[in-house]
């Protein structure tokens, strides 16, 4: 895969009822081929109106994942490059349970509900997964558990690969993991109280216990790094973190890591913490 | 008599930095929601049961919203609405393998409620009509078998239960709703009036409210310019947004072209000696660059100088 | 007694915008069941300003009665009062822009004030609200001469609308040319005390710096007609004689920039209290309109109504307490 430039979807829905409209798509879609971009990103959701975000919506709208890429290619858009869901995000059509990524009792649920979007990815040819590593500090409580979220995301890479499809982790702002200087930033934001990410589990022993969880298995493909370019190695492995750059926070800060570096080998790179 | 018990069902978009939003973006925009709706005199609020946890997230519990509520005029949270538009492995009204989901789904929103102001759980009685066909009589009777339990199971925590039917949902014609008032208990299983679904279904709301009036628990006071006679009620993916030719389904009261006959329906029911809400909704005001506060300023004061004056053609 | 009326003006942010008559009967009623009882109009010309002057009127409800009488069928008694700014000229008779300080103009200004007059009259208006001189950067020298024209013309034109039994109202805004050199007192002591009031409007009293309680206390028998509206902001930086400060400092925000000059009564971060404005009103037995305004609102009919709710909930409640 080379590396490309897409766009998401997601700022096309402003509220429950907008961008359903298959005439709105198509808008959308020609406007971002019009920017430049040949590819873009979907984002997972549920119900009737979240017809790009349900995979079994996206075929009902569309006829099948074919008659979706023949869509975007007539609105010159030639790739899905990515798709973001949320495992902790709860879905009518999985029975609207609130599921956590650090409950191994979820686990199962997670990867089930998992395997209906891979099927969807791999039909339109979709290499990556973007996963929302978990809930927000604040629906977690102390209830974080960095090695559950490890070992749930590794499973999932390893499911994704057999679909063709590659995890992509994905940390933001509300996350429960920070760094130690994360209180500065936090003092200030409305949606994270500074208590919350002083308390909260550190992001580094987080991908120490994925990185612990990886080699204690034999799966070839677990593996953590944090990269936005995959490097000729990284692309190898099923599981990559993506950092987001806050947008709420007040502050950020750049930041050199090691993470990978010393199980995977991987080039150390250069990445954009949020400070909450 | 000035009727004084209008609620506003809990649609609205309104415009934030962020470009349009919920009101629950955030306590700001919420506080100038609610002002708005006091400006116009509503006093019951009535929202869906996926809201609640909204609002308790926003202010720290339901009870504390209402509390913000009855600070800015309203009796408190009036009205709660819960739907399953699509079938799936755990909600299907039609299908008795998932009524024990759907029983513990209303047992958590009755525990939701416990001790407001709330008087009636509106439900969507069926899933979208494609999903169910083809709509049978014995759909129909599973379906009501359970509105019965969840009738029963709401009556025990002194709330009442209202089916709202849709115009695109499996029990939609005359015919059909007759099967299932039929069947289900009637101090249980009340009828929510929803002017618009009704019309568009090609069914007089009027000759409803008369019909089932001893039964009716409220009104969802819409308008629609459009019949459904394109059977667009069978039409996969979504019959409300997604329909050929039909963009915007409804309209606030009071537009040209409305084909609900709102004064009368007033008198009909000032005659009947109903008491409970009448609760004004616009579903989808955005559509076609409409606006929800504008929407809602002008529906109300369709109230006070049109329905105000229609009363005194009122029997009584 | 004071009576309350909203400005049309916020629901034209463009110059083809606003023109359908659906637009207006919605815009009156939403202004109705906000808790307002009249409308106050602004001038405008052509085909896309129906209800910018009195020949638009006629020729988009039948008559300037015609309107008044859709004015009440929104739940509005009357048309409260009417902006003309002398400045704009008119398509309908292909008249030129009007400066009151160029005394070759003032024929023309009184001309079409009296237009707007009689049309005040048959809507059962009552005040003319006018824009008194152009702005600072325009004329950023008005020495006691020019204000002696300018005064003339207003005096002129006050004593011809009397008879018609509508006050006239000079309106002073944060880019006038009354600003520096304290011209808005010398203006009021240049002109009629008896024919020639002035509008408060407090929004842009406050974002010219001045106090609107203070300026009721000095002058509450020059007060012909209220302009209520929040104030975000003061120009402390004289950005008002900037060239073309009306796009640059009004609607652009200016150097920092702001991004509404103007709020809603009694929102955060506002500087006006409309609270002691309505006090010294009451206080000064002042009788007649005050408008509601939120000109340049991003969303009016929000605005309306959050005026509305302040309305009945905290201003009205200073009234009643006075009576």
């Amino acid at each position: 895969m080379t590396a490309g430039w897409s766009y998401a979807l997601n700022q096309w829905r402003q509220s429950p009822t907008s961008f359903v409209r298959l005439e709105e798509h198509e808008r959308a879609f020609k406007t971002v081929s019009a920017a430049g971009f040949r590819a873009v990103e979907l984002w997972a959701g549920t119900g009737r109106w979240s017809n790009l975000g349900r995979p079994e919506h996206l075929r009902l709208n569309y006829g099948s994942a074919a008659g979706f890429l023949d869509r975007l290619a007539e609105c010159g858009i030639d790739a899905v490059s990515s798709l973001t869901w949320d495992p902790s995000a709860p879905a009518a059509e999985e029975g609207f349970e609130l599921r956590s990524t650090s409950r191994p009792a979820d686990h199962g649920a997670i990867l089930r509900a998992a395997e209906t979007y891979l099927e969807l990815l791999s039909e339109l040819g979709c290499e990556r997964i973007v996963v929302r590593a978990t809930e927000p500090a604040g629906r977690l409580g102390s209830g974080f558990d960095a090695a559950a979220v490890a070992s749930v995301l590794d499973r999932l890479g390893a499911a994704a690969q057999d679909h063709g499809v590659r995890v992509a982790v994905d940390i933001d702002c509300l996350s429960p993991s920070a760094r130690p200087t994360a209180s500065r930033g936090c003092s200030s934001s409305p949606t994270a109280p500074s208590s919350t990410c002083r308390s909260a589990p550190r992001i580094s022993s987080w991908r120490a216990s994925t990185r612990s969880r990886s080699s204690a298995t034999t799966r070839p493909a677990s593996g953590t790094s944090i990269s936005r370019t995959p490097t000729s190695r990284t692309r190898k492995r099923a599981t990559c973190f993506r950092v987001r750059k806050s947008t709420s926070c007040r502050g950020t800060r750049a930041v050199r890591s090691n993470a990978g570096s010393s199980s995977s080998g991987a080039t150390p790179v250069s990445s954009t913490l949020p400070l909450c | 008599m000035t009727w004084k018990r209008w609620s506003y069902m809990d649609h609205w978009i309104t415009r934030t930095p962020q470009g349009p939003r919920q009101p629950s973006f955030n306590r700001k925009h919420t506080e100038r929601y609610l002002r708005q709706l006091e400006a116009l005199e509503f006093t019951g609020f009535d929202t869906f049961s996926f809201a609640l946890p909204v609002y308790a997230g926003l202010y720290g519990s339901v009870g504390a919203f209402e509390r913000v509520l009855q600070d800015h005029g309203f009796a408190g949270l009036t009205g709660v609405f819960s739907a399953y538009p699509y079938a799936t492995d755990f909600a299907a009204p039609h299908r008795r393998e998932t009524h024990d989901r759907i029983v513990a789904d209303f047992e958590r929103t009755a525990a939701a409620v416990e001790g407001s102001a709330v008087e009636n759980v509106i439900v969507m009685p069926t899933n979208t009509y494609f999903h169910v066909e083809p709509v049978t009589d014995e759909t129909i009777k599973v379906t009501a078998e359970l509105w019965n339990r969840v009738g029963a199971l709401l009556a025990q925590r002194g709330l009442a239960l209202g089916c709202h039917f849709e115009f695109w949902g499996a029990i939609r014609t005359e015919e059909e709703l007759a099967l299932f008032f039929e069947h289900t208990d009637p101090d249980l299983v009340g009828f929510f009036c929803d002017t618009a679904q009704h019309t568009i279904a090609g069914v007089d709301p009027l000759a409803l409210f008369r019909r089932y009036r001893e039964r009716c628990r409220g009104f969802h006071f819409k308008d629609t310019h459009n019949v459904d006679d394109f059977e667009a009620y069978r039409t996969p993916p979504d019959a409300e947004l997604m329909a050929t030719g039909v963009p915007r389904w409804f309209y606030e009261m009071g537009t040209p072209g409305g084909l609900v006959d709102f004064p009368a329906l007033m008198r009909e029911i000032l005659d009947s000696g109903f008491d409970g809400w009448l609760t004004v909704e616009h579903d989808k005001a955005d559509l076609g660059g409409g606006d929800f506060a504008e929407s809602t300023a002008v529906a109300k004061w369709y109230i006070d100088n049109v329905l105000a004056s229609a009363r005194a053609g009122a029997a009584r | 007694m004071i009576e309350w009326s909203y400005a049309i003006n916020q629901w034209k942010p463009s110059f083809d915008d606003f023109t359908r008559r659906r637009d207006h009967e919605r815009a009156l009623r939403v202004i109705s069941i906000s808790g307002f009882t009249g409308v106050e109009l602004t001038t405008g010309t052509g085909r896309w300003e129906p209800l910018g002057n009195p020949e638009q009127l006629a020729a988009n409800f039948g008559s300037v009665r015609g309107f008044a009488d859709f004015v009440r069928d929104a739940a509005l008694d009357r048309v409260s009062s009417w902006f003309y700014d002398p400045l704009l000229g008119f398509r309908e008779d292909l008249s030129a822009p009007a400066d009151p300080a160029d005394p070759d103009a003032h024929a023309s200004v009184r001309a079409h004030a009296t237009w707007f007059a009689s049309a005040l009259a048959d809507l059962g208006g009552q005040v003319l609200v006018v824009r008194p001189t152009a702005s600072a950067w325009q004329r950023p020298q008005l020495d006691d001469g020019a204000i002696g024209t300018i005064a003339k013309c207003w005096n002129d034109v006050g004593r011809a609308i009397a008879p018609l039994g509508v006050r006239l109202a000079l309106h002073f805004d944060f880019l006038s040319a009354l600003r520096p050199d304290d011209g808005l007192e010398r203006l009021i002591a240049a002109t009629d005390t008896e024919t020639v009031g002035f509008s408060v409007d407090t929004g842009e009293f406050v974002a010219a710096g001045l106090d609107p309680v203070a300026f009721i206390d000095r002058h509450p028998h020059r007060v012909a007609h209220v302009q209520l509206k929040n104030a975000a902001a003061v120009d402390d930086r004289d950005e008002y004689t900037r060239r073309n400060a009306e796009h640059h400092v009004r609607k652009g925000g200016g150097a920092r920039p702001v991004p509404r000059w103007f709020l809603e009564l009694g929102v955060a971060p506002g500087l006006v209290d409309a609270e002691a404005v309505v006090r010294a009103l009451v206080a000064h037995e002042y009788d007649g309109w005050v408008t509601v305004e939120s000109d340049l609102s991003p969303h009016p009919p929000t605005s309306a109504m959050l005026n509305g709710w302040y309305l009945q909930h905290v201003l009205q409640s200073i009234v009643e307490e006075a009576r």
